[in-house]
């Protein structure tokens, strides 16, 4: 198991690295010179020609790359070329708020999928699993932008039931200690920001969520149905147990293996939504981050945004594989 | 049992009985508790009949605790009973693996133990042994007959092995496409076999008694897709001593000798036959027709097959 663990962190170095270069390229390709996003409409050649010596744009390609990677090894991911700050401060800052919104959409995919995908399978090409069916395919093919501004307007606009837009209140000023909205409400000591923050959560979670339920709803129910034709279960029903025991024990505990995969790699996927969702819904978490600063040509914090992405969305599909490999004995002892 | 899901499985008609009560007639409840405590049953393919992410503990602790009030630690030191029942060394430490661990032979070991935790009246034994090795499949034979005389258990055994009936049983019916063709004491089945499809399996398996040179008789043709309800005798398409009327109407399950009472069970069970054209006993010892100029007759045009 640790020898499995050490593999495969070792096996992602190489994918970091590959990515590093590439993002580093693929940047400086991009349209737009960053001294003239910072200076507008006042540049003048010589004030360029003084940004890209401070910023060091002046360097051939792969000193300026060098630069970077040994920046990098000392856990330094830079500046932002427009407000100066460290990309590594603003990100403590932003990440929280991205990590509440991922959590919520997590919970309302998982929380809602796996039951919804338990029912479809109970009865399959019954009239409950073709009505499941077609509201998960809508969950897929709707773009989040889309159900974003929908529930916006329908919620929140037209029906004042949900606060609209960002994560808290800012007439509560609360303060920021963790950044994590609910925490620092909960921290606050005042109930009516608690609910405020839970509120403003809803809709985002939902919009960025409806993919994953969709996904998480399918495989539960394909699992779930794979899982009931095992001889296995068949035995159990002979043992006489009762019929919640068969579903939970001998079903669940085995229909569980392809949907913490799946979910794992929904996280992945949750990161990258986010950028939208945050946008719609006036976020400042990471994912508004970094569509401002794609705007903004502030490619130091983009690359390293996407790295930091790229780490994560390795890391967890690492705990996944952990975690999968302790759900199955078969792995786990082999 | 009525394990299998419907649509699919269905129970056509007739009656289940046991011990006089018909088991169509429960409902789910009450043949729920019926599982596992009066009928257990164990299946073909010990290799995935027991759940692979769950230990032979809590598999077995369930199954006693489905039926009976009883503490953890008291189910636990059952099984552990259980276990080294049947033959399992080291029952305390195997108690906690998975049934990977186990082997083909082990795994229906556990599979017995289990079926016998709550000591069954009835145990329905799916073809046990034949996902199993040749040596172990007498063991685990022994195994079964053994406990089954000890806990006074009745087994009903499914089987294509003659061989296996005939060490294992007393009274046999052998089955063709759901029906019951043929029913004696296992004793007078094979003295005088009657139907031709017991005739067809007696001589399609090899013996050790048979003369050198005396050929094996397969039995043409496959079985028939049993969606489809037979018309006539659901054998008449692969029997060599069909006669025109087995094409029209199905044979009853009638005694060989006309008897006033007919006795369903027990070692007196009456010898019965479905056939419109039985067999002789040179023919049956022969695997083929003898009468002169005798032929199959053939399939009427427009049977609907
Ligand atoms: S002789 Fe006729 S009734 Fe008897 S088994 Fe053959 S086909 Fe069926």
């Amino acid at each position: 198991m640790l020898r499995f663990i050490v593999r495969r962190v070792l096996g992602a170095i190489p994918i970091l690295f590959g990515l590093s270069v590439i993002l580093f390229m693929f940047l400086r390709l991009l349209p737009g010179d960053p001294a003239i996003a910072i200076l507008g409409q006042h540049a003048t050649p010589q004030l360029i020609a003084q940004i890209h010596e401070t910023l060091g744009l002046d360097k051939p390609l792969y000193v300026q790359y060098l630069n970077y990677l040994g920046q990098l090894l000392q856990g330094n991911f830079g500046a932002s070329i427009i407000d100066s700050r460290a990309v590594a401060d603003t990100f403590a800052i932003r990440f929280p708020i991205t990590v509440e919104l991922t959590i919520g959409a997590l919970i309302f995919a998982v929380g809602l999928g796996i039951p919804l995908g338990r029912l479809a399978a109970r009865h399959p090409n019954g009239w409950i699993d073709g009505l499941v069916t077609v509201v998960s395919l809508f969950g897929i093919s709707i773009p989040i932008f889309v159900l974003g501004y929908t529930l916006a307007f329908i919620f929140a606009v037209e029906l004042h039931l949900l606060p609209y837009p960002g994560p808290i209140d800012p007439r509560l000023s609360v303060d920021p200690v963790t950044h994590f909205p609910i925490i620092d409400a909960v921290l606050s000591g005042n109930p009516g920001a608690v609910v405020d923050a839970f509120a403003h959560l809803i809709l985002p979670a939902i919009a960025l969520g409806s993919i994953p339920l969709a996904i998480v709803t399918r495989i539960t129910r394909a699992s779930v149905i794979d899982v009931s034709n095992e001889d296995y279960v068949r035995t159990a029903r002979a043992k006489g147990l009762t019929r919640k025991r068969v579903d939970d024990r001998h079903i669940m505990r085995n229909a569980w293996l392809p949907v913490t995969t799946v979910i794992g790699l929904q996280v992945g996927s949750l990161l990258g939504g986010a950028v939208l969702t945050e946008t719609v819904f006036g976020w400042p978490g990471v994912g508004s981050w970094v569509v401002t600063s794609i705007q903004n040509h502030d490619y130091i914090v983009v690359q390293s945004l996407i790295l930091i992405f790229a780490t994560i969305f390795l890391t967890v599909n690492l705990i996944v594989d952990i975690g999968y490999a302790f759900l199955n004995p078969r792995i786990r002892y082999s | 049992m009525r394990l299998l899901p419907e649509p699919a499985g269905r129970i056509e008609g007739g009656r289940v009985e046991f011990e006089g009560q018909d088991l169509i007639e429960l409902d789910e409840s009450e043949m729920r508790e019926l599982r596992g405590k009066e009928i257990a049953m164990i299946f073909q393919d010990p290799m995935t009949s027991l759940n692979p992410v769950l230990t032979i503990e809590e598999q077995m602790v369930e199954t006693i605790k489905a039926h009976k009030k009883i503490t953890g630690s008291d189910a636990r030191a059952r099984a552990i009973e259980l276990l080294s029942m049947v033959g399992i060394p080291q029952p305390e430490q195997r108690l906690r693996n998975f049934p990977h661990q186990f082997s083909g032979g082990m795994r229906q070991r556990v599979m017995i133990a289990m079926a016998l935790a709550l000591e069954p009246k009835l145990l329905i034994a799916d073809e046990p042994t034949t996902a199993l090795d040749v040596t172990i499949q007498a063991q685990v034979l022994e195994l079964l007959s053994r406990l089954a005389a000890d806990h006074g258990t009745a087994v009903i055994l499914i089987t294509h092995d003659l061989g296996v009936v005939a060490g294992m049983t007393r009274r046999t019916n052998v089955m063709y496409a759901g029906f019951v063709v043929e029913s004696a004491t296992t004793a007078e089945l094979f003295a005088q076999p009657s139907h031709p499809y017991t005739v067809g399996l007696l001589h399609s398996m090899p013996r050790l008694d048979a003369q050198p040179g005396e050929p094996l008789i397969p039995i043409e043709g496959t079985p028939p897709d049993l969606r489809f309800a037979p018309v006539g005798c659901p054998f008449a398409p692969r029997c060599a001593w069909r006669v025109e009327s087995c094409w029209r109407g199905m044979p009853p399950l009638e005694p060989l000798q006309p008897t006033t009472e007919v006795h369903m069970t027990g070692s007196g069970a009456t010898h019965r036959c479905a056939c419109w054209n039985r067999p002789t006993a040179e023919e049956a010892s022969a695997g083929r027709p003898l009468r002169a100029g005798f032929t199959a007759a053939p399939e009427p045009i427009g049977a609907g097959r």
